[in-house]
């Protein structure tokens, strides 16, 4: 009887939690490696060296054991940035920002928004593409500078959280109308990738011609990719009970209309999943145009914009793109959530 | 002196001989069978150097006996043999009957005693090492051989599922209700006090049921019928667990009327081929017997096997490659230094179990049972939500994937990282999954959990400042509870005939949940469904994530709290059945039959957001009548010459676990779901000389309409994924082989062989559905399989060994295994319509559904590539064959009665390292640079296999008094 009592309480194995993990310091970092800030280390490594056209696909290995003390400005918790995060230099967006191409998923459980991030730089492959830069692993594609890292043992060893110190507003660049000229336009390499407030941001609907966007361009627009080709469509008139807007032209899929959202995503007849990515036009005034980029997969894909001519303050990454010529070069706005654009 | 000497001496050898001329007696009885207490005719009765045959009626005389103590033997054809202690005190004993039981596992002195078959109890069914064909392992010459020496390649009987054997403990039906199997894993460990057991071979009636076609067992683990006295053993092992400790004790029927006998056993450790499969198993069983009178006989038997021991996972050969050992347990990691398997099982089902025996007179006998199991059953694993995916051997891990995705230079890179990090790479980083709990809070920039709709904003206050688990380890229960009554009559109407009959009634209901066994740091876990929360986009959205609406107190759950789904499974059956024997001369005849009605719903106890009217409460009730028609006819020329000829019918009902589409999350039963029906004939030829026993048979069997549910961890989507199939027909024929002959002195060979093809004869249809979609995702497609092969058994498998006993009490054994057209087990979706549109018009699949593959492409007119493609795609992996080599010597000691003894076997000596089972991954790999132009084209991925364990030892020492 008494081994039967010993059987039926040990059967059970107990496991004790673990020891939580010492975060990494500048202390640890070692000696043989040195500190730079984000745009220092652009400029020495890419700008100074690589002075790309926009559109070119340029990178270069880091030789020297340097590291990045960093602050987590992304976060990928609703999928709209999708196996990379977003570091900025963590005395401010003033020393820069840089996307790191990690190539995991759900990386906010490990590195979260605010906390430190040490990154050591050597072996690593800085590269561009269509004007921003980022960190990386080599790429197999010509069409991209680099890829991701995505090993999980380089990942440990150069990518290397600290301290959660949180975001401040001290983290965030506040832009308005009085001061986007200086820091979009010639001076935007410093800003780019980093986390601005832009405040009074209006959104605009339907066709625009300003600042070097073709008379076709229609916002928002999210299914330009259905048929292969980029294809406008304008929302007009007034929303049904439903909330959805008539679709102009009618989409072959959507006669009925639908909702004027982030994104989109839906599943076709044969049950399959599409998603696409959807663009809405802000501005301030009819000036400096930023298109909010959204994926198709993220958890607020399908939340409504902000309707024709409301102003909103809204707290986003600032991003560059153009097209492969280099051409159309527009100012992109990543957002981790919906919850940051407020409607004024 | 010297005259006196001689004078006593004489008188003493005069008065000696007198006495010993006046005490002869002589003993006389009747041998007949426990199946209905039948004569025997043509046993054989041994005593000494004397030896008699049965007469019809079973009788046989012994005559001029001196008085004393003498041993008598009966062996029978098909009997399990017997040995009786007689006092001869009269001039004539009668012995009244001496009953032999049908292929009875006595085990009293066997070739390596006890040890044979205590390896049985590892309970390895679907990982690494298989399950022995029969735990039985009985004195039929064909089965003793293939149930141990074959299960190490999985050989199953006739290529037949498990649950075609029929299960009995003290003659009731111990077969699970959802899934047919035999439970062996109940009494698991407790070989000594379930090793007296009664089995019937193939189609033959059963003793304590019909049967079906693959043979009945019956363990008679009750007091009374335990071999007496104390025993112990202890059991070091490599290929198994480390150790085992073993110890029971039997009275025996005592003067009183009492018996009772007590079992406890432990085993422990881990083997040295895979990590992480540790056990804590441990065993205790007790019985207690009152004989009240010479008709009246009640037992209470309980015992249980609370066990916690870890399970291994099959891996891609490449994941085994990089990982540098062929038995790779990818479901193990490390914790603080320490290695940890996240996928344990564990268990504890007691049983309580009553028999009563009702003798009014010698031709008589009822008997009345009942049992109930309980208990829990829970097997974990690790869950996440919204977090990255943990395993080890993810497929984006693992370099081949870069390589299809034609990226060679990170291919490169990961594969220099698995050389320089191995001992990373190959483990689930336990630590890595604490930390991202400890960090996971609000606080710390994640979003706040989402509130339960039927809650509001008390949620977000009710876990403020906790940390939420994205990772868990979760306990998958199915937890039972099993109520059986059974009443049996046996009537000998004549020394030719008797009947046999009863019923059985079963009722059971499982609780099939999720729990969460370990936090891993977090502090709660929320109670949605993962996917499902990402397709929400508005407030009045969030129930569809809701896993219960019902309740609003098990959304945020902690360890022990159920989550994810729950539901019971309801089965009620019964079953009317008898049995006819004739025996006529040299002629029997046994006719059988049963008639079951079987009802089984499902009854949700969640209410999922995403099937709100279709997930809580009574699915509809499924109703099946089932039967089983069987004649066995056998023909007894004589005591050496026997041959049967047997046909069996059956219509069997779906078992629950394949019934519904997708029972974790709602009531939809599978279309087309029907009763499966059974085909079988047999014949057997035995033969029993001084020079030879052996048994040939030839079987030929048809299964259609069968129905299968495979569920699968679907990691794209993070959910299970269903794949409901009905239509399954197969067909089984084939030659089966069994012989042990003596060559000189102590010196025997014996050798088994089963050559048989096991082929799918039908393209059967699949619905496919995923627990966190309301879509159906592939309904009621076909899957072209016909002509595939029976998967996960040897076709073919034969054994060879010799043995050797010395005189004093030394035993050696040699023998040699080869197995061949052994198959990996198919997953569906390679075979599919969807599967194959990017290399075929699915149009001209569906134009000629009824073909085979080679049809389809023929049909379909393929050029070379695509019909290539295709075959490639769909094509079933055959093993290699293999061939194996085992040893063992063993020793018994026997000092003053009490017996001291030892075996060793040491396992496949010829370090044979081959596949023995596995599984094709149920997941397509699409060709996305094909996709960019051409359209979606799918390929396999990897498969992933079990690999037999290599050069293992297993020894036992055993005392005995």
């Amino acid at each position: 009887m008494t081994l039967a009592l010993v059987a039926l309480t040990a059967c059970e194995q107990q496991w004790d939690d673990v020891p939580a993990r010492v975060p990494a310091t500048d202390e640890s970092m070692g000696a043989e490696y040195q500190y730079m800030t984000v745009n220092a280390f652009k400029d020495k490594y890419f700008y100074s060296v690589l002075p790309a056209p926009a559109g070119n696909v340029k990178s270069v290995t880091i030789p020297d054991k340097v590291y990045l003390k960093t602050k987590v400005i992304s976060s990928d918790e609703l999928g709209n940035t999708y196996r990379s995060i977003y570091l900025q230099d963590a005395n401010g967006p003033q020393d820069g920002a840089i996307e790191i191409k990690v190539g995991k998923g759900s990386m906010y459980t490990i590195y979260k928004p605010g906390q430190i991030i040490y990154v050591k730089c050597d072996g690593l492959e800085l590269g561009n593409y269509r004007w921003m830069l980022s960190l990386g692993g080599k790429s197999s594609e010509a069409k991209y500078s680099n890829g991701y890292i995505d090993i999980q043992t380089i990942i440990d060893e150069k990518i290397l959280p600290g301290e959660l110190a949180g975001l401040t507003a001290a983290d965030t660049l506040v832009v308005n109308s009085s001061n986007v000229a200086s820091i979009v336009g010639a001076n935007d390499k410093q800003y780019l990738g980093t986390l601005c407030r832009f405040e009074g941001l209006e959104s605009i609907w339907g066709t625009i011609n300003a600042d070097g966007y073709s008379s076709g361009d229609t916002f928002p627009s999210f299914l330009e990719q259905i048929v292969d080709t980029y294809t406008d469509y304008t929302w007009t008139g007034q929303p049904d009970e439903q909330g959805r807007y008539t679709l102009s032209p009618a989409h072959k899929d959507h006669p009925e209309g639908l909702p004027a959202t982030w994104a989109y995503s839906y599943y076709n007849a044969e049950g399959k999943s599409n998603s696409y990515y959807g663009s809405a036009l802000f501005a301030f005034g009819s000036s400096y145009p930023f298109l909010v980029r959204t994926s198709g997969y993220s958890r607020f894909a399908l939340e409504p914009i902000p309707t024709d001519g409301e102003v909103v303050d809204m707290t986003a990454i600032l991003c560059k793109y153009c097209s492969s010529s280099g051409g159309f070069t527009k100012y992109q706005l990543l957002l981790n959530s919906a919850d940051d654009v407020v409607v004024k | 002196m010297k005259k006196f000497l001689t004078t006593l001496l004489l008188t003493l050898g005069v008065a000696l001989t007198v006495m010993g001329q006046s005490k002869v007696g002589a003993i006389t009885g009747k041998v007949v069978s426990r199946q209905g207490r039948q004569p025997i005719e043509m046993a054989t009765v041994s005593l000494g150097d004397q030896s008699v045959r049965t007469a019809a009626d079973g009788s046989f005389t012994f005559e001029n006996l001196p008085y004393g103590i003498v041993t008598i033997e009966i062996e029978a054809l098909g009997h399990q043999p017997s040995s009786v202690n007689v006092k001869v005190d009269r001039p004539l004993k009668d012995l009244n009957y001496i009953t032999l039981a049908v292929v009875v596992e006595a085990m009293t002195s066997d070739f390596l005693d006890d040890s044979s078959f205590v390896e049985f109890d590892s309970e390895l069914e679907g990982e690494s090492q298989s399950t022995p064909v029969s735990l039985s392992a009985s004195k039929d010459v064909f089965n003793n051989i293939a149930g141990y020496k074959f299960s190490p390649l999985r050989f199953r009987n006739r290529g037949y599922d498990q649950n075609t054997e029929v299960i009995y403990l003290n003659g009731v039906e111990m077969t699970d209700a959802n899934s047919g199997n035999g439970t062996w894993s109940l009494w698991s460990g407790l070989n000594e006090a379930t090793r007296n057991q009664e089995a019937t071979y193939a189609t033959s009636v059963g003793t304590s049921g019909v049967g079906g076609i693959n043979g009945t067992t019956n363990i008679l683990a009750r007091a009374s019928q335990m071999r007496q006295g104390f025993r112990a053993s202890a059991v070091t092992s490599s290929g198994s667990y480390r150790y085992r400790l073993m110890t029971t004790y039997t009275s025996g029927m005592q003067d009183n009327g009492w018996a009772y006998a007590a079992s406890l056993s432990a085993r422990l450790g881990g083997n040295d081929f895979v990590e992480g499969v540790t056990y804590n198993a441990w065993a205790y069983f007790l019985s207690a017997e009152k004989r009240i009178n010479s008709m009246h006989q009640v037992a209470l038997t309980f015992f249980g096997v609370p066990t916690e021991r870890g399970a291994q996972m099959a891996a891609t050969d490449e994941a085994i490659g990089l990982a540098g050992s062929y038995w790779y347990n990818p479901n193990v990691g490390m914790q603080n230094g320490k290695l940890r398997n996240a996928r344990m099982r564990s268990y504890h089902e007691p049983v309580a179990m009553v028999n009563y025996f009702f003798t009014p007179d010698d031709k008589t006998k009822i008997t009345a049972a009942a049992s109930f199991r309980f208990g829990q059953n829970g097997y974990s694993a690790l869950d996440w939500n919204s977090a990255a995916d943990p395993r080890a051997d993810y497929y984006r891990n693992l370099p081949s994937y870069w390589d299809k995705k034609g990226d060679p230079a990170h291919r490169d890179q990961l594969l220099k990282a698995w050389i320089n990090n191995r001992e990373k790479m190959m483990y689930v980083d336990f630590d890595k999954l604490y930390n991202v709990n400890y960090n996971s809070n609000p606080a710390n920039g994640d979003r706040p959990t989402m509130q339960h709709p039927l809650v509001g904003d008390g949620v977000e206050q009710s876990v403020a400042g906790l940390n939420r688990s994205r990772y868990i380890i979760s306990e998958r229960h199915t937890d039972q509870r099993d109520f059986r009554l059974k009443l049996q009559a046996e009537r000998t109407i004549s020394n030719r005939q008797n009947v046999v009959g009863g019923i059985d009634f079963r009722r059971n209901r499982t609780e099939y949940y999720t729990s969460i066994k370990d936090l891993l740091g977090g502090d709660y876990w929320v109670n949605m469904d993962n996917f499902a929360e990402r397709d929400i986009h508005a407030a009045e959205e969030r129930k569809i994530a809701i896993n219960d609406l019902t309740r609003t107190d098990n959304y945020i759950v902690g360890e022990g709290d159920k989550y994810g789904y729950d539901y019971y499974a309801h089965s009620t059956v019964g079953k009317l059945w008898g049995a006819y024997n004739l025996r006529l001369g040299h002629y029997q005849l046994a006719l059988a039959g049963e008639a079951s009605y079987t009802t089984f719903w499902r009854e949700g106890l969640y209410q999922k957001g995403l099937f709100e009217d279709n997930s809580f409460g009574d699915s509809e009730h499924l109703d099946f009548f089932g039967y089983t028609a069987k004649a066995n006819f056998t023909y007894e020329p004589n005591g050496s010459n026997s041959v049967q000829l047997s046909a069996v019918a059956q219509q069997n009902a779906p078992y629950f676990q394949d019934a519904f589409v997708s029972p974790r999350t709602r009531n939809t039963v599978a279309p087309g779901l029907t009763t499966e029906k059974v085909l079988s004939f047999d014949v057997a030829y035995s033969y029993k000389a001084p020079w030879i026993n052996l048994r040939a048979s030839a079987y030929y069997t048809t299964f259609k309409d069968q129905s299968k549910l495979i569920s699968f961890y679907d990691d794209v989507w993070s959910a299970f994924s269903n794949m409901s199939l009905t239509g399954i027909d197969s067909r089984y024929y084939g030659v089966e082989l069994g012989f042990r002959m003596p060559i000189v002195a102590d010196l025997s060979l014996s050798g088994a062989a089963s050559i048989g093809d096991y082929t799918y004869t039908s393209n059967p249809y699949f619905t496919q559905t995923r627990d966190n979609t309301a879509a159906t995702l592939v309904d009621n497609a076909r899957v072209y399989w016909k002509g595939m092969k029976v998967e996960s058994t040897p076709q073919v498998a034969l054994n060879l060994g010799l043995n050797y006993k010395t005189s004093n009490n030394i035993y050696l054994s040699v023998d040699a295994e080869y197995f061949d057209k052994m198959y990996l087990s198919m997953n569906p979706l390679y075979r599919t319509e969807g599967a194959m549109s990017g290399y075929i018009d699915t149009k001209k699949v569906d134009a000629v559904f009824d073909g085979t593959i080679d049809n389809i492409i023929a049909d379909a007119a393929l050029d070379k590539v695509a019909a290539e493609s295709i075959r490639t795609l769909t094509a079933q992996e055959k093993f290699k064959p293999a061939f194996i080599v085992n040893a063992s010597i063993g020793k018994t000691w026997y000092i003053g009665g009490k017996q001291l003894g030892f075996s060793l076997e040491i396992k496949n000596l010829t370090n044979t390292i081959t596949k023995t089972g596995g599984f094709e991954q149920m997941r397509l790999f699409s060709d996305d640079e094909y996709e960019a132009t051409s359209g979606t084209r799918y390929t396999r991925f990897d498969s992933k296999y079990f690999y037999l364990y290599g050069t293992n030892y297993y020894l036992n020492v055993y005392f005995r008094f």
